[in-house]
């Protein structure tokens, strides 16, 4: 430890050491929690949600492919620009749009929704597919 | 008694003896309530349609105002030309020399709509002009409301409500204004496409169901294509969805309901030419897409709690998650915003929120009348009663609350707001002020009917029922302690009835006094008594149709623009679409200049004709000497050297002797007075004596350099001035 000329400390490894034990002590205990809630978020993914009927999962799985597919568009955009933008915006709002309609008729058709339990799966999937139609027609008159 | 012997033939049955009249009693109470219900709404269809024909039967049937001319003129290039044409318009006859993209600057629903019914008529072999059918499509379209009116009604409340709603809103003063027949404007369509979205919205919401949804994705493209005031439904519909997920009436009907409609609704609304990207750029729209995004994130966090059954985790999740959904959503929007990407809110909407924003910003805005707060007197002379129902209504709706009566509570109180910033939005709560006073008088008169009937039912039940004494005689003591009820019930019941007619003929004359006036023809009583009819402004455009060369320019203020351009057939320099406040400040200045500054501005636009509205000789008062200080005004904001203090004499407009220099000599003031100054207008008063202004004009000998007297009609109100050529050189 030596003393500067104009009387301030230097700061050496021992002080460094500290600090940097301190940063990991306080980042390792933020992360607790979150690390704890993402194994518990495995264990839930691989035990009760495989738990779920088949039809509902693979609405699921349409609902994942749409929104990756949306994603794609829209880093796409990022590298080669907007230019015709309605044609992005047909192209994104198609994928959200047929996502957010599965979501809703993965809603009407699951069993333990007390709401719907009145509808028959087979009026949901009309009204799917109606909306859906109605949605690709106009993506079509807008896609220019 | 053995078994019933079949001896031949049974003998037929004896006929019923009773008229057909009398069968009518015999059916059952459901199909006699039915039967009534379904003559009052067919009755109320019919006085919705009958009610707004004053103007027809008195003048003629002829298209109001202004802005109902251009929506003619372009419905008939539409039935002319067919859609795809009238879709790509480019018209060369208005903002000369700019021209104007009509395809893409108008709301296409009313013309689609008029030219959809001209063509069923046609199809029908029923030969109309389509002046007939624009004439008569508000009327239709408002007797439309009254039906949609009741089914609104029967959803948030009862039948009866909606019966009620369906009559108040016949008659109501508020959108009568704006849809006599003759009024071909926007907001006679948009009023039905307003309360057809939200009806369906509600139904959506209640069901749950996609089919539903769906229909009011369409309603909403039906308003978006018919007025501006969509951008009301788009936001109250958010913020509802917020009260909704706020109150804690979280429910999967709601989550179907709004993504649904908002998704397919944006990309339908998004196919209208003059709304374009506006639903992802605009700051108007950006709550939809916010309450979208957060519904998104509710429900997510919502199905990952019932799954996880586990409560000290899930926070844990919901803390990250929440962190992060609001951390980049509001990185995005502060992004948009910063950039300039996501456009602020618009002056129009803006001074909504703020109103005196418009009088110190933009004054175009600010000019119109039909933009400044709303008085008290208005709010009486257009909903009489009901203004008093309203506050009644609202408790009814607390005291019984369901998705259905937030929404109906949200839409009056928002609308009412609205309504009194801008004298014009009265229109867009008159449905809401009509539904909530329907619940209100429905509610009442329920409650004071069963209150009669209970009374002459527990009287029956113990003069005829010996069975449970104890019961009779309890009921019997509780008739007892309040012995006036019946007769108080009977004499409010009087005095509703009594408020309600009341309110019918406040209607009536209102719509006849107030409302049914063409203002393109002006009626007044003679010194006789007698009715006198001013045509002047026809006359004048007829003139300009058939005295003019067909390619003559024709400088006016711009509120005759569209009536010029559809009678008289001619360009006009500027018109009452108002996009491009340059261009209007121009004709401003050269209005408010001496005359031979305002030639050099005439030359440079090309101006063959001026035409000026002038209302000294009759007493008209919405003439263009009274308007003057608003083109000074306007003036003045793109060109300082027009100052508004040289026309004022301190403070004061004045047109008489001591008005200023520069009044006096300003093209207006020329072109308005010119050889007035030799007429007599009123006995025993000097020549020159302005009826409108009530003073002797102060510069009684005019001459004009640059512009020749082309036409003034009979009245002195419409002047039409030709620009002479320039003079040779030598």
């Amino acid at each position: 430890m030596c003393v500067d000329a104009s009387g301030e400390l230097d700061h050496t490894l021992g002080i460094d050491v500290v600090w940097i034990a301190l940063f990991l002590a306080v980042l390792l205990g933020w992360w607790d929690g979150p690390v704890t809630c993402a194994l518990t978020l495995g264990k839930f993914i691989i035990f009760t949600y495989a738990a779920t009927p088949i039809s509902l999962k693979i609405i699921d799985l349409y609902v994942v492919y749409a929104i990756t597919t949306a994603v794609i568009q829209v880093v796409y955009m990022g590298i080669v620009g907007s230019f015709p933008f309605n044609s992005f915006l047909s192209g994104v709002l198609s994928c959200v749009g047929t996502a957010v309609l599965a979501v809703c008729l993965r809603i009407q058709v699951n069993k333990e929704n007390k709401e719907f339990k009145d509808l028959p799966p087979e009026r949901a999937f009309a009204d799917f597919v109606l909306c859906n139609l109605v949605l690709h027609l106009v993506i079509m008159n807008f896609l220019g | 008694m053995g078994a019933k012997a079949d001896n031949g033939p049974k003998p037929p049955p004896p006929l019923p003896s009773r008229p057909p009249l009398k069968a009518l009693f015999k059916l059952k109470t459901k199909q006699q309530e039915l039967l009534i219900r379904a003559a009052a709404l067919a009755l109320i269809y019919v006085l919705a349609f009958a009610i707004r024909l004053f103007s027809v039967l008195r003048y003629e049937s002829m298209i109001h105002e202004f802005d109902p001319y251009f929506n003619y003129r372009t419905t008939l290039f539409l039935t002319r030309n067919g859609f795809y044409e009238f879709w790509n318009w480019f018209d060369s006859e208005s903002w000369y020399p700019l021209g104007r993209i009509i395809g893409g600057t108008l709301y296409p629903g009313l013309m689609v709509t008029a030219a959809l019914i001209y063509r069923a008529l046609r199809f029908l072999t029923f030969a109309v002009h389509i002046r007939e059918v624009c004439v008569l499509t508000a009327p239709f379209f408002a007797s439309n409301t009254t039906i949609v009116a009741y089914f609104f009604g029967k959803e948030i409340w009862d039948a009866g409500a909606g019966l009620v709603a369906a009559a108040l809103i016949a008659i109501c003063p508020g959108y009568i204004s704006r849809s006599v027949a003759g009024s071909y404007d926007n907001e006679g369509v948009a009023i039905f496409a307003l309360l057809f979205t939200f009806y369906l919205f509600v139904k959506a919401v209640n069901t749950g169901s996609l089919a539903w949804s769906l229909a009011s994705a369409f309603g909403y493209f039906y308003m978006v294509s018919a007025w501006g005031g969509y951008v009301f439904i788009i936001n109250l519909i958010p913020l509802y969805v917020l009260v909704l997920l706020v109150t804690g009436r979280y429910s999967m009907r709601l989550y179907v309901a709004y993504n649904c409609m908002y998704v397919l609704g944006m990309i339908l609304a998004m196919q209208i030419r003059f709304v374009g990207f506006q639903h992802v750029q605009s700051g108007e729209h950006m709550a939809s897409m916010g309450v979208f995004f957060l519904m998104q994130v509710f429900y997510f966090l919502y199905w990952v709690k019932d799954m996880l059954n586990d409560t000290k985790l899930f926070q844990s999740f919901l803390q990250i998650t929440l962190t992060c959904a609001i951390g980049v959503g509001t990185l995005a929007l502060g992004i948009g915003m910063a950039s300039g990407y996501i456009s602020p809110w618009t002056g129009r909407f803006y001074s909504l929120l703020d109103p005196t924003y418009a009088k110190d910003h933009i004054p175009i805005i600010a000019s119109v009348s039909e933009h400044q707060p709303t008085a008290w007197s208005s709010f009486m002379f257009d909903f009489h009663i009901l203004l008093i129902l309203f506050p009644a209504g609202l408790y009814f709706c607390f005291k019984r609350l369901s998705d259905a009566t937030i929404f109906i509570v949200m839409y009056g109180l928002t609308s009412m707001y609205f309504a009194s910033v801008m004298v014009r939005l009265i229109l867009v709560a008159a449905p809401a002020v009509c539904l909530i006073s329907a619940i209100a008088i429905s509610a009442t008169i329920k409650n004071l009917t069963t209150l009669i009937r209970k009374k002459s039912k527990a009287a029956l039940a113990v003069t005829t029922k010996a069975t449970s004494n104890l019961k009779a005689s309890a009921k019997a003591s509780l008739d007892q302690s309040l012995p006036f009820q019946q007769n108080g019930a009977i004499a409010v019941l009087v005095g509703a009835f009594y408020l309600l007619s009341r309110y019918a003929i406040h209607c009536t004359w209102v719509t006849s006094e107030a409302y049914s006036s063409p203002s393109i023809v002006l009626a007044a009583r003679g010194a006789h008594g007698g009715r006198v009819i001013f045509d002047d402004y026809r006359e004048a455009y007829y003139w300009l149709r058939q005295n003019t060369p067909p390619d003559a320019k024709v400088m006016s203020w711009w509120d005759y623009g569209y009536q010029i351009t559809a009678m008289g057939n001619r360009t006009v320099i500027v018109d009452n679409n108002t996009w491009n406040n340059t261009h209007i400040a121009t004709v401003g200045r050269a209005m408010s200049s001496y005359e031979h500054e305002a030639y050099e501005i005439m030359q440079s636009l090309d101006v063959d004709y001026v035409l000026v509205v002038f209302g000294g000789l009759t007493g008209y008062s919405s003439d263009d000497i009274n308007k003057f200080l608003w083109m000074v005004r306007i003036g003045g904001g793109v060109f300082p050297v027009i100052k508004e203090p040289d026309y004022l004499v301190n403070g004061e407009y004045r047109v008489d002797k001591g008005a200023a220099p520069k009044m006096l000599n300003c093209l207006m003031y020329k072109l308005s007075y010119y050889r007035f100054g030799e007429v007599t207008t009123e006995y025993g008063k000097p020549t020159g004596y302005d009826r409108a202004r009530g003073v002797e004009i102060g510069n009684k000998d005019i001459k004009l350099e640059y512009l020749e007297e082309a036409f003034t009609t009979s009245n002195w109100i419409i002047r039409i001035y030709k620009v002479k050529p320039p003079k040779n050189r030598w």
